[in-house]
């Protein structure tokens, strides 16, 4: 559905996008993630034709993508990152002028407005002007402006930027709800939980570059870390740190604040072995909790920073 | 059509804005009108001032003469040679002149050598100055009739003078046009009708470009499939219809607040207002089409359409007459539409017939007002086309590297 190849972007002396390649399958969520300045706003205007480029390919539904592309235009529902409403329309105005962008037949246009309506959970503010709205239901406004015409494809540019966690959730469920529908999602988003949560494959960016793509587990399988193990422990003698450090599935162990932590290697379970070291050495511990690696570590292992930083 | 009917949706929420202005300017239209009179009128008839003669000097033939002279041409009121009475009759408009011969004139006249006149008259008034002009062209035809013949006695003298004053040229008033003129009030209107259009055409294009400008809306509005040949399409619609209603709104307050001052105005004369102000209309939307590519929020939209508007209507002579302003500021006029506005104006109010020569001034401005709107609207059009090229290369789409 999408195919970019070798994309460059440069801003002066800054390169945003460095051949930078993508593919989007079909009736996909896919998740573009990456910390700000990452790029992934850069990708997706250069995709939708809204910035020139300096070298690549971009090919949407099979065919070159340009500004005058209306007809795959047509077939393309844009959430941006701001909400991106008229503040004189009311929320009604405001969804069925960005539908008849795209649907210029009335009545047909009626239902799917009604549908983008109810779809946001819009039914009770259909009157209100934008200024009117709490954050999270503006963000619902900028998401029924964007899907009304019911695309094939739909870019969503962190849509759930400064949203209350109610609001959040059902935007996501709302999203799941567009692809069960038929709807191929590019989303972008640096909040890795939600990417984790939702996306289907995701692709990790820096600097311009992809550094990363596949499944969750995929992701995770490229790093060496795997489970991650923290004990509660009152006290904890250095010796016994030490051996815990030298067990063969144990990567790295730390012991701060009464907890123990370590991280295992990808595929050891090392987790009896280090609660049999515990015991037998009498150190007493309380809560253990063991997680799986998270696309934060990923990208921490591939760039050495936190996706957050 | 999608843009245009979400501009007309926009300019009806942003509606207040607009009302305020024009019911401020219609009230004050209003208010100013009520001081004017119903009617203005170039004839006249003759009138019949009054005057008293205080004769200090003795009864002559000259002074005989004078005295029938004035009765001719105005009343005589009697009063008594006493200051406090002659001070009453003035202050009280029971005479307008009052004219007092000196002991020893008519000697110091026949002599060569003529006393002063003294004259008392109302201030303010015309007809003093005519019975002052009056008296003074009996005694300067005594003079000279005198002095060209001194053997001629006071009697025969003052009989000529009378004679020479009695001859009359004959006047023929001659009316090009059967109509009345255009009012005072109504040539007002319509110099000030220029700041109103201004403003009101400002006000309302750049509320719609203004939200259409947006970097968010219209980076929208670029992914969708719409040309941008359509959105400009619907945006000068709505201009076009904008104007339109603003030129005829403003057009039709002045027309009919004038209208009982307007009776007998030749309707070629208010036709001839109407396509100045329209033109003029024209001017006004190239100037917000211009604009708007440097209005980003309501407080400078506010801001530059009022003073603009105020700035342009002084200079052009909407407020102030041009006559009133420098010489260096009448040169700088000159290249503002507003000028050639106010002289259509000046010109279609002056014009008593309608023939080529009288109408060549009026083409001129009218031409003048076109080619100042050709000329901002090309200008307007080369900005866009700038900042468009400036959009592409990411001038003002927001992104997160830009945040």
């Amino acid at each position: 559905m999408i195919h970019v190849k070798n994309l460059v972007k440069r801003y002066g002396k800054l390169v945003a996008l460095d051949h930078f390649n993508l593919d989007v399958k079909d009736g996909e969520i896919f998740g573009l993630l990456g910390p700000n300045g990452s790029g992934k706003t850069t990708a997706i205007n250069c995709i939708l034709s809204l910035l020139t480029y300096d070298k690549g390919e971009i090919s949407l539904f099979g065919e070159s993508m340009s500004p005058t592309n209306y007809k795959s235009k047509r077939r393309i529902g844009v959430v941006p990152q701001n909400v991106a409403v008229f503040n004189e329309l009311t929320v009604l105005e405001n969804i069925d002028y960005f539908c008849s962008l795209y649907v210029p037949d009335k009545a047909k246009r009626k239902d799917l407005v009604e549908e983008a309506i109810a779809f946001a959970g819009l039914s009770d503010y259909r009157k209100f002007l934008p200024k009117k709205l709490s954050g999270g239901l503006l963000r619902r406004l900028n998401i029924a402006c964007g899907i009304a015409h019911k695309p094939d494809l739909i870019f969503l540019d962190e849509p759930t930027v400064a949203v209350d966690p109610q609001s959040r959730n059902n935007i996501l469920e709302g999203i799941k709800a567009l692809n069960a529908s038929g709807a191929t999602v590019v989303y972008t988003s640096h909040y890795m939980e939600e990417v984790e949560q939702l996306c289907s494959r995701i692709m990790i960016m820096d600097k311009g570059r992809a550094i990363a793509t596949g499944t969750k587990e995929e992701l995770t399988a490229l790093i060496h870390t795997g489970e991650k193990l923290t004990v509660e422990a009152a006290d904890l003698p250095f010796p016994v740190l030490e051996q815990i450090r030298n067990l063969p599935e144990v990567l790295r162990a730390d012991y701060a604040d009464g907890h123990l932590k370590a991280d295992c290697k990808g595929d050891g379970h090392p987790v009896i072995d280090v609660l049999d070291l515990l015991r037998q050495s009498g150190v007493h511990f309380g809560q253990v909790y063991s997680e799986p690696p998270t696309l934060n570590d990923v990208f921490l292992e591939i760039t050495g920073k936190q996706l957050r930083d | 059509m999608k843009v245009f009917k979400a501009s007309l949706l926009i300019l009806r929420r942003r509606a207040a804005q607009v009302t305020v202005y024009f019911s401020m300017f219609t009230a004050m239209f209003i208010i100013i009108a009520s001081f004017y009179s119903d009617q203005v009128t170039t004839d006249f008839s003759a009138v019949r001032p009054s005057f008293t003669v205080i004769n200090r000097d003795q009864d002559t033939p000259l002074t005989d003469g004078l005295l029938e002279f004035l009765r001719e041409r105005g009343t005589e009121q009697v009063f008594p040679d006493e200051k406090k009475q002659l001070q009453d009759a003035t202050f009280y408009h029971a005479t307008e002149y009052i004219l007092i011969i000196p002991e020893g004139f008519d000697e110091s006249v026949w002599s060569g050598s003529p006393l002063s006149l003294e004259a008392v008259s109302v201030p303010g008034t015309g007809k003093s100055y005519y019975l002052d002009s009056l008296a003074n062209q009996y005694w300067n035809f005594v003079n000279v009739y005198h002095k060209a013949d001194p053997s001629l006695d006071r009697a025969a003298v003052s009989q000529m003078a009378l004679e020479a004053l009695s001859t009359e040229a004959s006047v023929e008033m001659v009316r090009f046009s059967e109509s009345q003129p255009v009012s005072e009030l109504y040539e007002s209107y319509s110099r000030v009708q220029s700041y109103i259009l201004m403003v009101l055409t400002l006000l309302c294009v750049s509320s719609i470009t203004m939200s259409f400008r947006r970097p968010d809306l219209h980076m929208r509005n670029l992914c969708a499939p719409i040309t941008t040949r359509q959105k400009n399409l619907g945006l000068f619609l709505y201009c076009a219809l904008v104007g339109f209603a603003v030129w005829l709104l403003t057009s039709a307050v002045g027309f009919f607040v004038s209208l009982p001052t307007l009776q007998g105005t030749d309707g070629r004369l208010i036709a001839l207002l109407f396509l100045n102000s329209f033109l003029y209309t024209l001017t006004a939307l190239s100037i917000a089409m211009l604009l708007n590519y440097f209005i980003s929020n309501p407080n400078t939209q506010n801001a530059i359409a009022n003073f603009l508007g105020l700035a342009l209507s002084f200079l052009g002579g909407a407020f102030v007459p041009l006559e009133f302003l420098s010489e260096g500021l009448r040169a700088v006029s000159r290249f503002t539409p507003v000028y050639w506005y106010s002289e259509a104006v000046s010109d279609i109010c002056r014009l008593t017939v309608l023939n080529k020569e009288t109408m060549a001034p009026v083409w001129r401005s009218f031409a003048m007002e076109l080619a100042f709107a050709t000329a901002i609207l090309c200008l307007a059009l080369a900005v866009g086309k700038s900042k468009n090229k400036a959009e592409k290369s990411f001038g003002s789409t927001r992104t997160e590297i830009e945040m």
